[in-house]
């Protein structure tokens, strides 16, 4: 197919409007992150005449976010791994067996997935105080349940759809009861769903906010949380939080990493199909 | 009677059963049951109100605005995500070298979390140093002070989350353009269809669920907008930014009137449940 010049016109302004709207705001965080205190670029494209690296060493080595990280990714395991254990038979439940009113508990649990946080932050605080689970990582974690379970359920239903049921049929006919055909034979078959799903889910947990403003405050404070501490009423520490801002993409961009193959994958048969 | 095959099926729905009752159900009730009353997170006194908590937040016009302007940040953030997504996705549709880098490239606002990409807008909008501002300066316009005045506040934050999560809907929509049949393009090529024809005859049709699925989801994502909202301007100046999340959140935390705060967030519940009404029903045609 022969493509014009002003096509190629169009796809070269194109590709120069999406770099500059989707890398400037690195920029910035870039050259904040290395500007001495009170030297910050005033022009456009200003560099900082006395590049630092003293606050990525505040960040990294002397007041670490490592800590926060390993409470993000511990608590971010944690509510992925109780919410697929619980969803993945509820998802295969709805999707292999006919049982009334199936529909409606699916339809339930969209309804779970869209709440606004903001309807259970109140109830859960006080649920979670009672319980004694303040500042606790299991405490953190047990919030982010609800929405997980929902969104894992309703994405596992999606995968387990569209795989063919045949070897179930015969390996029931051989006599395999409903819960061993669901390890041996379709788990194995969409292994690629469960990953994606798991990663979806991990990814919305480490970038939570709002639970963790409410339910933590000092041992079990999360990534995002640690990050909103820099910015206080009167003092930003703008150097600081731009270092720390880029340190902590390290974990969403693993979660990237690892699921970026099966990324369209997920989100055609998971979500939209 | 449950027949053998109910009876698995219903052990397999248990454990979901159980947490999302413990943890939705159960504190979703105790809100509602709290919004008829006068509690005081710290002195724990709790009295029947009845319906005072509602009626004083219907008489109250900063909840009334915050309702009405959760309502317009949504519909403005999920327009915007959809025009520049669905242009994104269509430039990286195209066959041309390095299209996997543009695609990375694209992604990475999404990568950022949401707190820094709200910390790093608060940056970009600052008077003295912040990019935005010093772009206006070179090009001899004055600094403004975006977040701190009425008129421009809720349109800044707008913007970042707009910026954060476009890459979300790209991704949706470069899935459902890839899904497409391309037999079908190629015979309305052969038939000599201008390219924005068979745009408009062919790919916005086919897209439809696709489109329909994803605005209907960013709309209740963006719905319940709270990071950007509370780390940028926390509502001000003087309320010009609060959304119900971000309204209700400083009731329940600052001045500690659960039964008040409770009261916010069923009627953010019931609002988020009315959207998410059109994707629900279509999902059941589908699924009947």
């Amino acid at each position: 197919m022969k493509r014009g010049r002003g096509y190629r016109l169009v796809l070269v302004a194109g590709i120069v409007a999406v770099c500059l709207w989707s890398l400037f705001p690195f920029y910035g965080l870039i050259v904040t992150s290395i500007s001495p205190r009170g030297e910050l670029p005033t022009a456009l494209f200003e560099l900082p005449a006395h590049p630092t690296g003293v606050f990525w060493y505040e960040v990294l080595v002397k007041d670490p976010l490592w800590f926060h990280m390993r409470n993000s990714v511990l608590i971010g395991l944690l509510a992925t791994s109780i919410s697929m254990l619980a969803a993945v038979p509820a998802a295969y439940s709805i999707s292999r067996f006919k049982l009334r009113g199936k529909e409606t508990i699916y339809l339930a649990f969209l309804v779970f997935h869209m709440a606004p946080w903001i309807s259970l932050v109140f109830p859960l605080f006080l649920l979670i105080r009672n319980l004694g689970l303040l500042d606790t990582q299991f405490g953190l974690a047990m919030s982010y349940l609800p929405w997980n379970i929902a969104l894992a359920v309703w994405l596992m239903r999606g995968f387990l759809d569209v795989i063919p049921q045949q070897a179930e049929e015969a390996a029931r006919v051989d006599g395999a009861s409903p819960i061993q055909t669901m390890f041996r034979i379709v788990l194995p078959q969409v292994l690629p769903g469960l990953a994606v799903c798991s990663m979806f889910i991990f990814n919305t947990n480490i970038i939570e906010y709002i639970f963790a403003l409410t339910l933590t405050n000092v041992d079990a404070v999360t990534l995002p949380l640690k990050l909103s501490g820099y910015v206080t009423e009167h003092i930003v520490k703008w150097q600081l939080v731009s270092a720390a801002g880029l340190v902590s993409m390290i974990p969403t961009v693993t979660v990237y990493l690892l699921v970026r193959k099966y990324l369209v994958y997920g989100l055609s048969f998971g979500m939209v199909k | 009677m449950l027949s053998k095959d109910n009876k698995y099926a219903l052990i397999l729905l248990t454990p979901a059963f159980a947490l999302v009752i413990f943890l939705f159900i159960y504190p979703l009730s105790h809100s509602f049951y709290l919004s008829f009353f006068n509690y005081d997170l710290i002195s724990g006194e709790q009295s029947f109100a009845g319906f005072k908590n509602y009626i004083r937040l219907f008489g109250d016009p900063d909840f009334l605005w915050s309702m009405a302007r959760n309502l317009f940040y949504t519909a403005f953030v999920v327009t915007f995500n959809f025009i520049i997504g669905f242009a994104f996705a269509e430039l990286v549709i195209q066959k041309f070298p390095g299209r996997g880098a543009i695609q990375a490239v694209i992604l990475l606002p999404m990568l950022l979390m949401p707190a820094a990409d709200a910390i790093t807008w608060r940056m970009l909008y600052n008077t003295e140093f912040g990019l935005i501002n010093n772009f206006l300066a070179t090009i001899g316009l004055d600094r403004v002070t975006w977040l701190a005045q009425s008129s421009t506040a809720l349109l800044a934050v707008m913007i970042a989350d707009i910026w954060a999560w476009t890459p979300w809907m790209f991704l949706v929509l470069l899935a459902g353009l890839q899904s497409l049949p391309q037999d079908v393009f190629e015979a309305a090529r052969v038939d000599g269809a201008s390219t924005f024809k068979r745009w408009w005859n062919l790919t916005l049709p086919l897209m439809k669920p696709v489109i329909f699925v994803a605005i209907t989801l960013k709309s209740v994502d963006t719905f319940r907008t709270f990071d950007y909202i509370w780390i940028m301007t926390k509502g001000g100046p003087g309320g010009a930014t609060h959304v119900l999340s971000s309204f209700g959140y400083l009731i329940g935390f600052s001045t500690f009137r659960f039964g008040t705060a409770a009261a916010v967030s069923t009627v953010a519940f019931i609002l988020a449940f009315l959207l998410a009404l059109g994707l629900i029903r279509f999902l059941m045609r589908r699924t009947q």
